[in-house]
């Protein structure tokens, strides 16, 4: 099935972006600390995550930030890009737990050739604390 | 400000430095096994024949892979017992604790399979706030990376917090 482009022209100021849900598993938090070559222990051994104080491993900071950047090119995708991305972790995501990210539209402008939107984005834990907050700016195609 | 300063003048000096360059390169298989471990399987990333027929004329990372093949190995003695290694902040500045406060990244263009990727790093600045429990030492980091072809691919700032 072919994705639907969103355009420019479909982009209203506080219009909220469609969320997207991850279900991080502990086996996709070793994939990511292999392939990132991340080897801190509170992300694939409970015991010691349990020593640092956290009730189990967590997700990854950066992983989160992965997460969120899917977030932004899966709906913008295929024509739409990736500009700037700005995250910073405010709290605790764990494994076999939905992860939601959600976003609202800050700001739309022209410069140049390019039509840029401006959004609000985070990521929420099952308690619904936000534990990623951030923004983005993506370009769009216009009609 | 009342108080000491938290940041050195050698830390002071380190301001506006660049480090060494560090060049990788960008392996196919690498974006691959990157792409089913965060779960984004896109074909841009991993199908040759559907990446030929979309914008990009061929494979291409995705943007938050930007940081991986110039991910640092470290040997197994240079682990700390949280399995981080050690000193990963060579910035002296005077505080017992430092976490990360937050990451921003730019891209301008995409990284391909066999691209060869340079990282410089720098101290952009260090200043410091009175916070409620005390002064807050704020470091900005920048890596630049950019491509066999000398253009720039992304930007990255990070910004360290020690108290």
């Amino acid at each position: 099935m072919k994705k639907q482009q969103i355009y420019f022209e479909d982009i209203n100021i506080e219009d909220e972006i469609p969320s997207m849900v991850k279900n991080p598993t502990r086996a996709q938090l070793f994939m990511y600390s292999a392939i990132s070559w991340n080897i801190h222990r509170i992300h694939y051994d409970s015991e010691y995550a349990k020593e640092e104080g956290h009730p189990t491993v967590l997700v990854h900071g950066p992983l989160q930030g992965a997460f969120l950047g899917q977030f932004m090119t899966d709906w913008i995708s295929p024509d739409g890009t990736l500009k700037k991305i700005a995250y910073s972790n405010r709290g605790r995501a764990f494994p076999d737990e939905p992860y939601i990210m959600k976003g609202r539209i800050n700001g739309k402008r022209v410069e140049g050739e390019e039509h840029l939107v401006e959004c609000e984005i985070w990521g929420e834990n099952k308690a619904g604390e936000k534990v990623a907050v951030g923004s983005a700016t993506v370009v769009l195609p216009s009609r | 400000m009342k108080g000491d300063s938290l940041i050195t003048e050698e830390a002071r000096a380190m301001i506006g430095k660049e480090g060494k360059p560090v060049t990788r390169e960008v392996y196919e298989k690498e974006i691959s096994r990157y792409c089913y471990a965060v779960g984004d399987l896109n074909p841009v990333y991993l199908d040759e024949e559907k990446a030929k027929k979309s914008r990009y004329g061929g494979i291409v990372a995705p943007p938050m892979f930007y940081d991986i093949p110039n991910m640092q190995e470290f040997s197994l003695d240079e682990l700390k017992e949280d399995g981080l290694p050690e000193a990963e902040l060579n910035v002296p500045i005077k505080a017992a604790r430092t976490m990360a406060g937050g990451k921003e990244v730019e891209f301008f263009k995409p990284m391909r399979p066999g691209d060869k990727i340079t990282r410089v790093g720098k101290i952009v600045d260090i200043y410091e706030k009175e916070g409620r429990s005390g002064t807050l030492a704020f470091t900005i980091f920048e890596n630049r990376y950019t491509n066999q072809d000398g253009e720039l691919v992304a930007v990255e700032r990070m910004t360290g917090i020690s108290w």
